[in-house]
């Protein structure tokens, strides 16, 4: 598979301080890349450096296999930033503006742009063009985005908490029209989110990043359908570092009020191994709470 | 470049008949008030270039929408480039607006509340339009000026860092300039002798065009002094 994106060893300092060290990471066509962390992780910062807002200390970035950056022509700008949606993690047009009038930026900026998908987004999201954009909730300030991103028929959409202030019925609408988008498996998207249970239902891989390092880089459903976590009580979780089913140092677990999680690489034959101890599917949220807060035996 | 240029425009094109409002009360109080058509456009031309920039710079620290502009498709260069020629068209087109004013107020002269003396003035000045231009052109292209100096560090820095340093950079200069210069020129003299020679009827034409062609080489050069300062500009 092709990749849309292609990140490899992006490294940016201020002064002494690192945010991002040796940054990696890719999209391939036909799939959604979900990008994880804390607050202040560098998701943002990783996204402002995919689309050359940034000048790097060390690293390279390829979109759609051309090499990109702060400093790139006219030309390539054109070529590739004309087959990118973006949308920022708040709503970035001009408030007095009415949407019409977004839609008109829009229009002169994107050779691509089709203003009937635009109005049909907006009639889909419930938008009307002549509402300002600072009279916009933060939900309905996503919507104008998205429709703003997908009405010039991108290629790849880079979403940056996208779903943040949409109400479950709207998530769930617009997880639709993202896993819509890729179907064809010649689109695809980067997403960073707080909402891991949204990329539990939408991404193919999920990337995490904790101050500034990518943690890990996997296949959500290696994440989802392999893993368990255990819900251990003391005396089950010595009984489980004595048997010899982890190797030494390997056992993931976190101390919780009622008991012990542990992190089961395969549940399923940690089921048929400690078939007296609960052991649930493991969620993007848990898998992530277990690498960063996590402690190993 | 076309992209960077109407995308640009399409951002402020809502307000520029606000804005035209504003020129036009403040242009036709000016006008009447100093009683002279002249007067009334060099105001309105003036006080668009100004403005426009402002505009540009109170959308750019707007809600984030500087970073998202630059993810469109158009280069930093072209960004910058159509900042720049949006500035100066929109203060071309404010000054042919001030001039059908003018011509409106030559018209309607006689009905308005003034009294004969300014009308009769007024009516004076609109037999020669090229005065009328020229004066508008002279105000355009002073504040050009104003804008060339402040657009570099506006797109670099932002506004409110931009307009902390740069009226004390130009003090700065100006009092190096107050200093240096009585070692260079006798500069009363010099001052005299030039409102002598900017008075005379004959020298208009070469005023003018001295100080738009000058105007506009600085505002050029301004815009490439800013393209080389935003490249780097973290969005």
């Amino acid at each position: 598979m092709t990749d849309l994106i292609r990140v490899n060893g992006l490294v940016k300092r201020y002064g002494t301080k690192t945010v991002l060290d040796n940054v990696s990471l890719t999209v391939p066509k036909g799939g959604i890349t979900g990008f994880i962390g804390a607050n202040g992780a560098g998701k943002t910062t990783t996204i402002r450096a995919i689309l050359g807002l940034m000048p790097l200390d060390a690293g390279t970035v390829e979109v759609f296999g051309e090499l990109f950056g702060i400093n790139a022509s006219q030309s390539v700008n054109r070529r590739i930033k004309s087959r990118i949606g973006v949308v920022l993690d708040t709503c970035p047009f001009i408030g007095d503006l009415p949407i019409k009038a977004t839609g008109s930026i829009m229009k002169a900026a994107y050779a691509s742009w089709r203003q009937g998908k635009f109005e049909d987004y907006l009639d889909r999201f419930g938008l009307d063009p002549r509402k300002k954009v600072k009279d916009l909730s933060r939900g309905m300030g996503m919507k104008l985005q998205l429709a703003c991103a997908l009405a010039h028929d991108p290629d790849l959409l880079i979403l940056d908490e996208a779903t943040a202030g949409l109400d479950p019925l709207a998530r769930d609408e617009v997880l639709d029209l993202l896993r819509e988008f890729v179907s064809d498996d010649m689109h695809g998207i980067l997403i960073s989110s707080h909402i891991t249970s949204d990329l539990d239902k939408i991404a193919d891989t999920v990337t995490c990043i904790d101050e500034g390092r990518i943690v890990f880089d996997l296949e959500k459903d290696a994440i989802t359908d392999m893993m368990g976590i255990a819900r251990c009580r003391t005396s089950e979780f010595e009984q489980i570092a004595t048997s010899g089913f982890f190797e030494a140092g390997a056992m993931r677990h976190i101390r919780q009020p009622h008991g012990i999680d542990l992190l089961a690489p395969d549940r399923f034959a940690f089921m048929r191994r400690f078939p007296e101890v609960a052991c649930d599917r493991m969620s993007i949220d848990d898998f992530m709470q277990l690498t960063l807060k996590g402690e190993l035996r | 470049m076309k992209a960077a240029i109407l995308s640009e425009f399409s951002a402020v094109k809502n307000v520029l008949l606000q804005q035209f409002v504003i020129y036009l009360v403040v242009g036709v109080f000016v006008g009447i008030g100093m009683g002279s058509a002249t007067a009334m456009v060099a105001c309105i031309s003036a006080m668009a270039p100004i403005l426009m920039v402002f505009t540009f710079a109170g959308y750019d620290s707007m809600n984030g929408w500087e970073r998202f502009r630059a993810t469109l498709p158009v280069s930093r260069d072209a960004l910058v480039i159509g900042r720049y020629a949006n500035v100066l068209l929109t203060s071309l087109a404010t000054l042919v607006a001030a001039f059908v004013i003018a011509l409106l107020l030559g018209q309607l002269v006689d009905v308005l509340p003034i009294d004969a003396e300014t009308a009769q003035f007024i009516s004076e000045e609109m037999r020669d339009p090229a005065m009328i231009v020229g004066g508008g052109l002279m105000g355009m292209c002073v504040m050009l000026l104003m804008t060339a100096v402040l657009q570099p560090f506006i797109l670099r820095y932002g506004m409110t860092k931009a307009m902390r340093w740069v009226p004390a950079g130009l003090m700065l200069v100006f009092f190096i300039a107050v200093l240096i210069l009585p070692q260079v020129i006798d500069a009363p003299a010099f001052l005299v002798d030039f409102i002598a020679w900017s008075e005379n009827p004959d020298n208009l034409p070469l005023l003018v065009g001295g100080l738009t062609v000058l105007s506009l080489g600085i505002y050029c050069i301004s815009c490439a002094a800013a393209m080389a300062l935003y490249h780097k500009k973290e969005l």
